[in-house]
């Protein structure tokens, strides 16, 4: 307190001037602000010249997503051949299927029922494919890429391929479940 | 007339129209009021979604923009009246030049602000963030605002104080560059009285919009404000201003520079980089000057410190002061294009602008309100005591608010971009990063309830005060000793120019146009940005009514269309957005705020069933989505007729419509919405939909993206 005050006596107000009783004192601005401002405007400077310098934004965002890409396909690549035998053993496989239709009653049911029995999408439960010959690797297929035509979404990026595997077990599965409201067969029959 | 000379003694006398602003007083606590409980209504709405209660002037879309409207324009507006009406008088020793026009300034406000209250929760908006009223009131507003700088200009000229105090250059600042920035944004050509359209398309509407949008925060919450700490601040401490050579930095620079900051609103986007770069360097060299004022303003209390801890005005001002300089930290923090990658389109802005809004303009407001209600009734505050509770609620209420704000916006923005070693996002759904944020939606609500609270202490203490003032509210009368100065040098610089009031008025102009013009007039020349070769289609006259209905629900307030250039953006929504994209688009929408994902590629990535179940309860789809559900939708009509004006309007603003398209314009729509409603019917939709709104919207939301140039 006594050393404000001390300061105080220095400050010096402006003669002559006084608005309403308001009085301005003859301070110079403070040092450390003027840093702060010279600082702000030869970064500004700077980047200026940097950006005027080189029109890169493109190019860094376009290598990135060369980058992404590369490493998703190979995570594709890296992928191990599951062959049909080992897929039609998933449907032996109670907790696989469990978890196949807990995915599915969350993700796809929306469109194709909740039993399978068709929405949006067709029915999974009768014998009529239109996309691919009814096998496992097959159902897999269509859930991974998607049909954008039919507005079917591609989940691979959305739900990993074990899961993927699962669903499409679960919903062969449900070959030959009755459920009322079924939607018309669509599509080409296939005898299983 | 309000000042008698005495010709004998050269003394003046002069009354000062006090009821005015006792007017605008209560006007300013009443629209206070109204603007935070609507605030409420819509926080709670996102914590609940029930809350919408499927009603559509009551959802989220149309609540916001009151909310923003009603604080900008009836709580920030009456206010700036109250604090430009009541210290320009005492500084410039003179009545108000009119007191017709006052009066016709107060009640033409007030009755557009009840304009906006009926047509906004209607659903009429030109649906542009902060402009959403339509042109007939766009054009009242701009009227009383002219009524506003006559009366505010002729009492400058009819002055008996030789110099202008900074607390009046930053007035002429303020009523000259709104003036311009309101006319500029609202530019539009009607088709009814109801509705019309803005002239800029695309990123033109992008650069004006936010031009006008950062410059609302400049030059109406941040410049008149400024104004009041320089008059208030001293007057309640009863100190010099701090430094006078800092005023007259700190107001040139801040003016000149911040102007030029819009664009920082649109970093990453199709926005051409050298204009983002400006609004990055700009925003940058923007924190010294404002600092600069906060600077003034607390120093100016050096020797007075002691008052922090008695005088609840004092503790009102200090903390506004300490806000306006976090907020004004932030600010440029955001604006460098790394940081403000993560912080766009999340909560972290929403608790940015609020971080100022309470803080800076609430708490500067609510000071000076304790300071001049005594004042002006004549009497003493009634409680203290409350006037500290009112403090220290108000302060938690704006920690809350901020804090989970900004918590919510990092842990947002760090999960829409988390990409795994494989390249995949690690949260594809976004619904996954809502949930996550939803508990802080409830500590923001519950920081929203703390604000008001405290304001309600205020209103209690404001009434009992006026309770015990005198009947008799005479107008303050004061003796002055005409226009003589004590000044008897010839002045120089900056002071000369205080005296000269036109000059100092066109210089400020000149400040703040340089900005202006070299980034707004550029883009008005859109060809110079879009690449020809880039073949956009134009929608049809269906997609165009459901963009109309996009606009009326506010789909913007919570859904962008514009995928920015980072890598994150571009796995989740698809290829980065293009100017040609939008190029016929107007209103742009490219939104400022996603609680939903960004629709910019919509189209064609979901069944049209999946829209209609989605727009009639977004649950059906969507188990854990807050957004609200459209019913109305699904029974309201398509106005077909008016299709033919609005292509005729768009063909006449250069978009390749033939005139053919124009005559046939409703049979198109027509046609096209048979054809939906006939899929729709096919996949189980009961009763026909081809005239019903919903048709509309599904046109338009399947169009996106699906019109080329990619």
């Amino acid at each position: 307190m006594s050393e404000d005050k001390a300061r105080l006596n220095d400050d010096n107000i402006i003669e002559g001037y006084e608005y309403d009783g308001i009085t301005e004192l003859d301070n110079p601005c403070p040092d450390w602000l003027m840093y702060i401002f010279y600082f702000t405007v030869f970064l500004s400077v700077f980047f200026l010249g940097y950006h005027f310098g080189s029109n890169s934004k493109n190019e860094i965002l376009e290598s990135y997503m060369k980058k992404l890409q590369n490493a998703q396909t190979q995570v594709v690549e890296q992928l191990p051949e599951v062959s049909e035998s080992e897929l039609v053993a998933l449907l032996q496989k109670p907790a696989q299927l469990t978890s196949g239709e807990e995915i599915f009653v969350d993700k796809c049911a929306l469109c194709h029922g909740e039993f399978g029995e068709g929405l949006i999408g067709p029915n999974l439960i009768d014998n009529y494919w239109m996309h691919g010959k009814g096998k496992i690797s097959d159902i897999a297929t269509t859930i991974r890429s998607g049909i954008q035509d039919k507005g079917m979404a591609a989940w691979k990026d959305r739900i990993p391929e074990e899961n993927i595997l699962q669903i499409a077990a679960y919903i062969k599965s449900l070959k030959g479940a009755q459920t009322e409201n079924a939607k018309e067969p669509e599509g080409e029959f296939i005898e299983d | 007339m309000s000042a008698s000379n005495d010709s004998n003694s050269g003394i003046v006398q002069v009354k000062y129209n006090d009821e005015i602003v006792r007017m605008f007083i209560l006007a300013t606590i009443f629209w206070a009021t109204v603007a935070f409980s609507v605030g409420i209504i819509i926080a709670a709405q996102m914590v609940i979604w029930q809350l919408n209660l499927n009603t559509s002037w009551l959802t989220f879309g149309r609540l916001r923009p009151l909310h923003t409207n009603f604080n900008l324009f009836a709580f920030a507006g009456n206010a700036i009246f109250v604090g430009i009406y009541h210290s320009t008088q005492r500084l410039l020793k003179t009545r108000l030049f009119s007191d017709s026009l006052s009066k016709l300034h107060f009640w033409g406000w007030q009755s557009i602000i009840v304009l906006a209250a009926i047509t906004l929760p209607l659903g009429l908006s030109q649906g542009k963030e902060y402009a959403e009223l339509e042109w007939p009131i766009d054009i009242a507003l701009v009227l009383i605002w002219v009524v506003f700088a006559i009366n505010f200009f002729g009492t400058l000229l009819k002055r008996n104080e030789k110099h202008m105090y900074v607390s009046i250059w930053f007035y002429i600042a303020t009523i000259v560059t709104v003036g311009l920035l309101y006319i500029v944004n609202a530019i539009s050509l009607p088709i009814s009285f109801f509705k019309s359209y803005i002239v800029f398309a695309g990123i033109q509407d992008a650069l004006v919009q936010w031009w006008y949008g950062h410059n609302a925060v400049a030059f109406f919450l941040t410049t008149p404000f400024l104004g009041f700490m320089y008059y208030y601040m001293p007057k309640a401490a009863n100190r010099p201003i701090y430094s006078y050579r800092l005023s007259v930095m700190h107001f040139w620079s801040l003016i000149f520079l911040y102007i030029w900051a819009g664009p920082h609103h649109l970093l990453n986007t199709a926005l051409p980089e050298w204009l983002q770069t400006l609004g990055i360097v700009f925003s940058v060299m923007l924190w010294a000057p404002s600092w600069g004022g906060a600077v003034n303003g607390i120093l100016t209390l050096r020797g007075a410190w002691n008052l922090l801890r008695t005088d609840p005005i004092i503790k009102f001002l200090v903390a506004a002061i300490t806000f306006y300089a976090m907020v004004t930290f932030e600010g440029p923090l955001l604006s460098v294009k790394a940081v403000n990658s993560l912080g766009h389109y999340t909560d972290w802005i929403v608790g940015h602008v609020h971080l100022g809004t309470l803080g800076w303009n609430g708490f500067l407001t609510f000071g000076i309100l304790y300071f001049i209600v005594p004042k002006l009734w004549k009497t003493e505050l009634y409680s203290k005591k409350l006037a500290n509770i009112h403090f220290w609620i108000g302060i938690l209420g704006i920690l809350f608010y901020y804090l989970s704000m900004l918590a919510s916006g990092i842990t947002q923005g760090l999960m829409w971009r988390a990409v795994d070693a494989n390249g995949n996002l690690v949260y594809p759904d976004f619904i996954e990063t809502v949930i996550r944020i939803v508990p802080l939606f409830f500590f923001r609500a519950i920081g929203g309830v703390l604000f008001l609270t405290g304001f309600v202490f205020l209103i209690y203490n404001v009434y009992k005060t006026i309770k015990q003032a005198p009947k008799d509210l005479a107008d303050e009368t004061v003796q002055i000793k005409g226009t003589s100065s004590a000044i008897n040098h010839p002045e120089r610089g900056h002071r000369r120019l205080e005296g000269m009031a036109v000059a100092f008025t066109i210089l400020a102009l000149i400040a703040i146009l340089a900005g202006s013009i070299i980034e707004v007039i550029p883009t008005l020349s859109i060809n110079k940005y879009v690449k020809t070769e880039k073949k956009i289609k134009p929608f049809t006259p269906l997609e165009l009514a459901g963009r109309d209905i996009y606009i009326k629900e506010g789909c913007y307030t919570c859904h962008s269309q514009m995928i920015r250039s980072i890598h994150s953006e571009e796995l989740r929504y698809g290829a980065a957005s293009t100017i040609e994209e939008s190029m016929y688009d107007r209103p742009f929408q490219w939104g400022s705020k996603r609680t939903g994902p960004d629709l910019a590629r919509l189209g064609k990535k979901y069944p049209d069933l999946w829209h209609y179940m989605h727009m009639e309860n977004p649950r059906a789809v969507t188990k854990e989505s807050i957004m609200p559900a459209y019913p109305w939708l699904i029974s309201s009509k398509i106005d077909f007729n008016r299709l033919e004006k609005t292509i005729a309007l768009f063909k006449k603003l250069g978009v390749p419509y033939s005139d053919k398209d124009i005559s046939d314009a409703s049979i198109s729509a027509k046609t096209q919405a048979l054809g939906i409603a006939a899929r729709l019917k096919d996949q189980g939709v009961k009763g026909d939909v081809s005239d019903k709104k919903i048709t509309a919207l599904i046109a338009y939301l399947q169009a996106l993206g699906q019109k080329g140039a990619q």
